[in-house]
């Protein structure tokens, strides 16, 4: 097996960090959802009512038989304690009903919440090891120990009633006499002693599984994820496979046996203490009642009570525990909605076109965190306002991280970029992006109808439908059942359609047609085409672009022939710029690029 | 849908106990251990308080009643300490049996036919039954704790039913007529929510998919650029709102259980307290017996529930352990017994192949074919003429539905499934790294097998191993993050490299080459080409592509057009045909015109 090492890029999540996440979880309650804290203590108290009349009651009927005897007054107990059951029972097995309900909520409100923080935080987050990190140790931890669900909705929904009777009853016992009490504390301070120690136990466990757990699922996801099918069967993987699954497992088995062995031991000490801890407190007890007399109803509400007391607080314990070692293992999710802003965010309005240079890239460098080398370095390019500019370039020549910072996913290290003049990390975000379209290389359409898919949203009907003209798509989106109503892939949708690669291509293209601005950018649009279909979307190129700002990105030199300009990218720069004929005229990495491609068709 | 299906529980428990029969005897022995002290012990907390009333009430001394509290005690202790290792015990060798038979479930999911994979109905069998070995509160593991746990539960209820029978048999019909009312409520709950069960895993995987969608980082770039946010946080609420409308409806078919159960609740305390203090009061019945009954009545009533609630629970978890049982039981992927014909280079036939999908889509109509022994063969066409299939019939991924597919005259089907694909070393447009060391990568079995010698040449002859002596560890470097998080990601081109190495150190004499460079440059696609030659230098070998400058290093290229061979020939005979391939290659070539004029063809 394959050691796995912790680095430093995974957080430890201690004591701080689960308080934190906890008070975190009471926060989110209180701000989105306070009718999930309401019906939590709701539910928790009347399940904690029910104990006391089980006690108080056989008590106050036990003390009238010894008293008075009066058949009306037993009467009216009998129906009291049958009612105050009843009610309890009624009363919190309604509101137990609508907690589980709230819990289920909140449970959609914290991925809902998550989902927020990863669709609005800075995108440098989404390509550092270390959010990812985060993500997969949550994941891994809900996984475990069910999350919030699993701390709220079963671990607190046993303790929260469990600690609001030991309270109560805490009344009662206090006013036992000393002996019976000192037997309580000092089987409870054992109890307790071992529950500590079966918690950290469980706590070493769960920390030693935790690789290899990550091992484990990742290789029974690849079983299971058949686009691996075609490659297990023929390179006889299912072997290799199996072997590890075997291996991880036997590895996580042996790693925890010595845990599983001190949990088993701490539990069957306790189990055989609380039996201890029973006979005691009625030995005590009746050690009172015989040297010091004590009514048979006292007796009875006192046993009664010292018993549900040590249980409530055993359990108070355990689910303690449970919450804490839930919420601690969920303790990256707290660390994740906290990540805070790290682009710079102005506000200024986007100026006017005013300049013939529509965006300039000024000395801009570039160096993504943690790598070793600048992606993009001193790069100068101007972008005249309605020339079509193809760049191309080697694979990680730096032609997508350009893209990216004209998208402002990332701050330019130094230097800067302009749009009519104005540095775009001044400008409002939301009004830069408008003015850009960009088909990227892999575009992302969702599982929504066409219609959204394109206007993300509701959107206008004209426009739509020329977009999808334009694009091509016009005469397939017509062809399904339910138009651009229809939804791409059947998740959502029954009737839903599964579009082949190049058309999802020209929903991709009609998306950014959609968004109507100034600049488009197209990565690679025709990577998934078919020679025909690739001649067909170049074939009404200038009907999608009119006279529109466009870069294209492609490794088909074919697109650069319909550029005003070519721009050449090799280690983070710009090294050759000019039109298709001039650049070949030069001997350069361009020339040598169109002869390896062009060797083949002459 | 396949969950409407009867789950025989019968059928399904006795696969459990081969499942521990053949993993873990030991098993048994504390199942039996664990339900006697089951049910024995809920009588202890009964009878304790009853034997100190009893000893107060009679004005007995102290030592005796403490010999008997002690005497308690020890019973109590034994029983629970060895109830609580029993316990303990199994849960430790039920976790172990389930995995072992998950690796049986994981094994045939890497072992059944290929062409199982992609049907859905399979697909959804797939995914239900993922469930049975998932984790250790449901499906396989589910079922063998319910039924660990209630077996002794069951035999203590029918101690303390006796013990409510000697105290009036009107009781414990009672307290059967609320567990019954209760049991029926709860059935009705329960078909509610079947019906509602459709919807709610239809809400589920919307809720998965919007929310896997949302945190897939691989979304970013276009949710930021077309401002999706605002578009799918209305989703969530849309979607949040309709499940908790559903599980309002699953809520509301609780509230007669509750409120019924409430009332016998009600009767019950009502009809015992004024039983137990009539029969005092006549002086029939000693003080010590009121808390003792009313223990009895407590314990009986909440043990019967919750043995009710685990009946439901054992059906739904009998219906996973179903699905993962009817999955195992399918019969295997077909294949032969005979031995690979040994003859190289290879040759195959297609004779009058039409494959069909299971949906009764043709993907291949009545195709012949013959690839001579060592032929470089490239098969073009546009998207869905075919292609894809006919390698995966080439490779024995798919069967024939009508037709055969020979191999140096040998039909495939009487081959033997897994020496047939040892035949084919296989690049594919996208490389399925795994996570684990380069070195496993190449060679695609354990570490302590790999040849590491043979790794690092193929790494060397596919121009990749300069990139992987660089690495600190080298070859034994761990790819991708999901195992690692200190793994390596390698670009486009690395991988197509890895993947070539891949084949390489399989040295097979088939080589297959489904689009491998569709993603990369210019320069590297060239250089890869270059590799190429040497990965297929002396054998047969299918090459397909959409780009037709892959096709020029071939012997013979085929056309394919809705399942079938439009043209076949050399490039200079398909040219002067001037059919469909001339077209398709001129309209990629008109690219490469360096000027006016020079046209091809």
């Amino acid at each position: 097996m394959t050691a796995t090492n912790r680095t430093k890029k995974e957080q430890r999540f201690g004591f701080r960090a689960t308080l934190h996440t906890a008070c975190y979880a009471l926060m989110l309650m209180a701000r989105h959802q306070p009718s999930f804290l309401f019906y939590l203590f709701a539910a928790g108290l009347f399940e904690a009512a029910k104990p006391f009349v089980a006690v108080f009651l056989p008590k106050l009927v036990l003390d009238e038989i010894a008293g008075g005897r009066d058949p009306l007054r037993l009467a009216l107990l009998a129906v009291l304690a049958a009612v105050l059951s009843g009610l309890l029972y009624w009363v919190g097995g309604l509101l137990a009903l609508r907690r589980d309900r709230e819990n289920d909520k909140f449970d959609q409100l914290t991925d809902k919440l998550m989902g927020e923080k990863t669709l609005k935080m800075d995108y440098p987050y989404l390509e550092s090891p270390e959010t990812l990190t985060l993500i997969q140790q949550f994941r891994q931890g809900r996984m475990t120990q069910g999350g919030f669900s699993g701390a709220f909705g079963w671990a607190l929904r046993d303790g929260l009633p469990a600690f609001l009777t030991m309270v109560g009853m805490l009344w009662v016992v206090l006013r036992m006499e000393i002996w019976v009490l000192g037997s309580i504390v000092v089987t409870v301070g054992l109890t307790l002693l071992i529950l500590r120690r079966q918690m950290d136990a469980q706590n070493r466990a769960t920390l030693r599984m935790g690789d290899t757990n990550r091992v484990y699922n990742y290789l029974v996801g690849l079983t299971i994820d058949f686009s691996y099918a075609k490659d297990v069967r023929l390179y006889d993987a299912q072997s290799m496979l199996t072997g590890k699954i075997t291996n991880t497992l036997g590895g996580m088995w042996e790693s925890v046996q010595v845990e599983y062995r001190t949990q088993a031991h701490c539990r069957v000490v306790q189990a055989m203490l609380s039996q201890a801890q029973m006979a005691l407190i009625y030995a005590a007890l009746v050690a009172q009642a015989v040297l010091h007399g004590l009514s048979i109803g006292d007796f009875v509400l006192y046993s009664g009570a010292a018993v549900s007391f040590t249980g409530a607080l055993l359990t108070t314990a355990i689910s303690l525990m449970n919450v804490y070692s839930a919420l601690r293992l969920i303790a990256p999710y707290t660390a994740y909605m906290h990540l805070p802003d790290l682009l710079r965010r102005g506000r200024e309005p986007v100026p006017t076109a005013t300049e013939e240079a529509a965006v300039v890239f000024e000395n801009v460098c570039f160096t993504y965190p943690h790598a070793a080398h600048p992606t993009l370095q001193n790069l100068h390019l101007t972008l005249r306002r309605g020339e079509k500019l193809a760049i191309v370039g080697e694979n990680g020549a730096g032609k997508t991280t350009l893209i990216k910072l004209l998208l402002r996913l990332y701050d330019p290290d130094s230097g800067r970029i302009t749009l009519n003049g104005r540095d775009i990390s001044a400008l409002d975000r939301d009004a830069y992006l408008d003015e850009l379209a960009v088909v990227f290389q892999d575009f992302k359409l969702l599982a929504f109808s066409v219609r959204e898919n394109l206007c993300i949203g509701e959107g206008e009907e004209e426009r739509m439908r020329d977009a999808l003209a334009k694009a091509g798509m016009k005469e397939a989106v017509d062809a399904c059942p339910r138009g651009a109503e229809t939804s791409i892939y059947r998740l959502f949708d029954e009737e839903g359609v599964e579009f082949s690669g190049g058309e999802r291509q020209k929903l991709a293209i009609a998306r950014a047609l959609y968004k109507d601005s100034p600049i488009v950018v197209m990565d690679e649009p025709t990577a998934a085409l078919d020679p025909i279909a690739e001649a067909e979307v170049y074939g009404r190129l200038n009907d999608l672009i009119q006279d529109k700002t466009a870069i294209f990105i492609s490794h088909r030199l074919s697109s650069c022939k319909f550029c005003d300009r070519v721009a050449v990218m090799e280690n983070g720069a710009v090294t050759q710029l000019g039109s298709h004929e001039e650049l070949l005229a030069t001997d350069g990495l361009y020339r040598r690029m169109f002869d390896a491609q062009a060797q083949y068709y002459v | 849908m396949a969950s409407t299906q009867s789950a025989p529980l019968l059928e399904n428990l006795r696969f459990i106990i081969r499942g521990c029969a053949k993993h873990e005897r030991r098993v048994f022995g504390l199942f039996a251990l664990y339900t006697l002290c089951c049910a024995l012990l809920p009588f202890v907390p009964v009878l304790l308080p009853k034997v100190m009333v009893a000893g107060l009430e009679e004005g007995s001394a102290l030592a005796p009643l403490l010999v008997r509290a002690a005497a308690f005690a020890f019973m109590g202790m034994a029983l629970a300490g060895a109830q609580s290792y029993a316990r303990s015990m199994f849960d430790d060798h039920a976790v172990n049996i389930r995995i072992k038979v998950s690796c049986t479930f994981y094994e045939r999911l890497m072992t059944m036919d290929f062409c199982d994979t992609e049907d859905p109905k399979v697909l959804e069998r797939v995914r239900l039954s993922q469930d049975a070995f998932w984790a250790n509160s449901i499906g396989f593991e589910g079922v063998m704790h319910i039924v660990f746990e209630n077996t002794g539960r069951l035999l203590s209820l029918m101690g303390l039913a006796g013990m409510l029978v000697l105290l009036h048999p009107a009781i414990l019909l009672l307290v059967l007529l609320g567990a019954a009312a209760s049991f029926a409520l709860s059935k009705r709950a329960r078909a509610a929510e079947d019906a509602q069960q459709g919807k709610l895993a239809r809400l589920s995987r919307q809720w998965n998919y919007l929310n896997d969608t949302a945190q897939d980082f691989s979304y970013g770039k276009d949710v930021r650029l077309y401002r999706m946010e605002r578009w799918l946080l209305q989703k969530y609420d849309a979607l949040r709102r309709a499940r908790d409308g559903v599980q309002r409806r699953l809520k509301a078919a609780h509230v007669p259980r509750v409120l019924t159960e409430g009332l016998f609740v009600l009767l019950r305390e009502g009809v015992v307290y004024l039983y137990l203090i009539d029969r005092i009061l006549r002086g029939e019945m000693p003080l010590s017996d009121f808390a003792m009954y009313f223990a009895a009545v407590a314990s009986f009533s909440a043990q019967l529930n919750q043995l009710l609630g685990e009946v439901a629970r054992l059906r739904v978890e009998n219906r996973r352990v179903d699905h993962a049982r009817r999955f195992l039981s399918m019969p295997p992927a077909p294949s032969g017994a005979e031995p690979c014909p040994a003859q190289r280079p290879v040759s195959f036939r297609f004779d009058h192949v039409t494959f069909r999908y299971p949906d009764g889509k043709a993907a291949l109509d009545d195709l012949c074919l013959e690839i001579k022994p060592g032929e470089k063969l490239a098969v073009v066409g546009l998207n869905g003429a075919g292609k894809t299939t006919l390698v995966k019939l080439l490779t024995g991924l798919y069967s024939p539905t009508q037709g055969e597919v020979l191999v140096c005259g040998t039909p495939v089907s009487r081959i033997g499934r897994e020496a047939y694909f040892r035949l084919f070393s296989a690049l594919f447009q996208e490389v399925r790294v795994l996570a684990m060391t380069v070195a496993e990568n190449v060679a695609m079995c354990p570490a302590p097998l790999v040849d590491r010698q043979r790794v690092e040449q193929c790494l060397k002859r596919a121009g990749l191993w300069e990139k992987i002596a660089s690495l600190p560890l080298g070859m034994d470097t761990m790819l991708l993050k999901n195992v690692d998080l200190d793994g390596v990601e390698l670009s486009g081109g690395q991988n197509q490299r890895l993947a070539l190495a891949r084949a390489l150190y399989r040295d097979a004499p088939v080589v297959v080459l489904d689009e491998p460079t569709a993603a990369l440059d210019p320069l590297a696609e060239a250089a890869l080409y270059q590799q190429f030659a040497a990965l297929v230098d002396g054998r047969t070998a299918v090459f397909i592509s959409h780009r037709l400058s892959s096709t020029r290093f071939c012997d013979r290229i085929i056309l394919m057009e809705g399942g079938r061979i439009r043209e076949s020939g050399t490039h200079e005979e398909l040219m002067r045909l001037n059919g469909e391939y001339a077209r398709l290659f001129r309209v990629q070539a008109q690219y490469y015109q360096r000027e006016e004029g020079e046209h091809i063809a």
